[in-house]
């Protein structure tokens, strides 16, 4: 599995959501969250529907999916409640000398 | 502990067998339903009949690994205790009626058709195939919704609406839905009834709204005056049984007949049957997927004498009531909505200048 370098900390704001796209993950497109508590990379779209997670509202460690507001844990992608009934999947992602790499799980 | 039967699967029911075992509910929970799984039914009017898209609550797995029975049956009857099919009599401390409601039809000479369960919609799909002229009488969220997914299906749509649809819901900005509709279709601004020539009509589609179904508590204790009366945690008049969703009216209040609503009741039952102390009540949630656009809505939209009607750009209002969020509606505007909840169900004060103000993070105005 490949890691890939997806920007500067600072340029991931924390408590929001930032969208990588296909073509740098190698496969689906995936969603980053920086958070006091650390950083997380889940699928971007939800698994309700055809909707951004990288655009959803994030706060006390989940993100709610913008749409319907079914919310998942950035930790584990567990989904939280309805209308999504599927965990979002996750993917390695760490700060290593305030860069970011993310290793898709595909 | 004793055990608890559920008549109807779908969002609000099932949601109480979740809400149950999540909770800690180790008694035998068995939900009676005529479908083959707890089935989710915003989708049927949009992506399902469009296309292709997962109905099910829940993985099949999901029900043998909460010890959730699932029995593929119509409850007909109940009473203090027990629940009956035509075949099968059920015993349990706790009742819980989610039987939804019934689609309202018209008397039409010519194929009616009404959406409301996965049969209806598979028969739609069949029936609206490209250049049928199909009339779709409504003026709610489900008419204009139809209307999108009809004439992406290639048939010919007109929509009959005696009003601008869903303006309760979407206050001012339905005038916008309506102008979006009437640029796509053809729109009627009449009520359809009998006195219509139909004769370039394929089919009709009748999205008049429902009635709560109520037929397993008919010949029962239980008082229904348009829906299983309860009161604000959902209890009916006989000891032990619940009404929650569509089916059920809270006393002195209009009928509820939202997604939200569901859920939300069955979260509130849960507490009711556990004994615990339930959250405050969320202010009411709609969201309705036509021509393009993704309304939502919550809390109320349409301003009383005293409140005061905000706008931020053209797609989104607010209702305030001094420094207090009554409710919003926005168009495309998802993070809105989920800001606007958070700031009423915290009881967060806004200033009318800054909600007014897109170049205010509304993220801001929640914390």
């Amino acid at each position: 599995m490949t890691r890939i370098d997806i920007g500067a900390e600072e340029d991931f704001p924390l408590e929001e959501g930032v969208y990588i796209g296909h073509e740098k993950t190698g496969g689906e497109p995936i969603a980053v969250f920086r958070t006091d508590e650390g950083i997380y990379a889940l699928n971007d779209r939800c698994t309700h529907g055809n909707y951004s997670l990288s655009e959803g509202w994030v706060e006390d460690g989940t993100v709610e999916c913008p749409k319907h507001a079914s919310s998942f844990c950035l930790a584990n992608g567990k989904v939280l409640n309805l209308p999504a009934t599927e965990d979002a999947p996750t993917h390695t992602v760490e700060v290593v000398d305030g860069r970011v790499l993310l290793t898709p799980q595909f | 502990m004793s055990g608890v039967i559920i008549a109807g699967g779908s969002v609000a029911g099932f949601s109480v067998a979740a809400g149950l075992r999540d909770a800690g509910f180790s008694g035998p929970i068995t939900i009676i339903d005529p479908h083959h799984t707890a089935l989710d039914r915003p989708p049927l009017s949009t992506e399902y009949l469009v296309g292709d898209v997962e109905l099910a609550l829940a993985p099949t797995e999901w029900f043998s690994d909460h010890d959730v029975t699932w029995v593929q049956d119509t409850a007909v009857r109940l009473g203090q205790g027990f629940v009956e099919t035509a075949t099968q009599r059920f015993a349990a401390d706790h009742i819980v009626i989610a039987t939804g409601a019934v689609p309202k039809t018209l008397q039409l000479d010519k194929p009616v058709y009404t959406l409301r369960n996965i049969a209806d919609a598979d028969a739609l799909r069949q029936a609206l195939s490209p250049g049928v002229n199909v009339a779709i009488a409504g003026g709610g969220l489900l008419a204009p919704e139809l209307a999108t997914s009809a004439k992406a299906l290639g048939a010919n749509v007109t929509v009959f609406t005696p009003q601008v649809p869903a303006a309760e819901i979407f206050g001012e900005l339905a005038e916008t839905l309506y102008a979006t509709m009437t640029e796509q279709v053809e729109v009627i601004e009449r009520r359809l009834t009998v006195e219509e020539n139909l004769d370039r009509f394929d089919l009709v589609i009748a999205a008049v709204g429902v009635e709560p179904n109520v037929a397993i508590a008919q010949g029962s204790k239980l008082t229904i005056d348009d829906g299983i009366v309860v009161d604000e945690a959902y209890r009916t008049n006989v000891e032990g049984i619940y009404a929650i969703g569509d089916v059920c009216r809270i006393r002195n209040q209009p009928r509820q007949d939202h997604w939200d609503h569901g859920r939300a009741s069955a979260a509130r039952v849960v507490h009711t049957i556990m004994g615990t102390e339930p959250a405050a009540p969320t202010p009411a949630w709609v969201w309705s997927d036509q021509f393009g656009h993704d309304a939502q809505a919550i809390g109320r939209v349409v301003p009383q004498a005293h409140e005061r009607l905000v706008r931020r750009g053209d797609n989104v209002i607010f209702v305030l009531d001094g420094e207090k969020l009554i409710g919003s509606a926005a168009l495309d505007e998802q993070l809105i909505i989920r800001a606007a909840t958070r700031i009423m169900t915290r009881d967060i004060a806004v200033d009318p200048a800054q909600l007014a103000d897109p170049d205010i993070p509304i993220r801001r105005l929640t914390r």
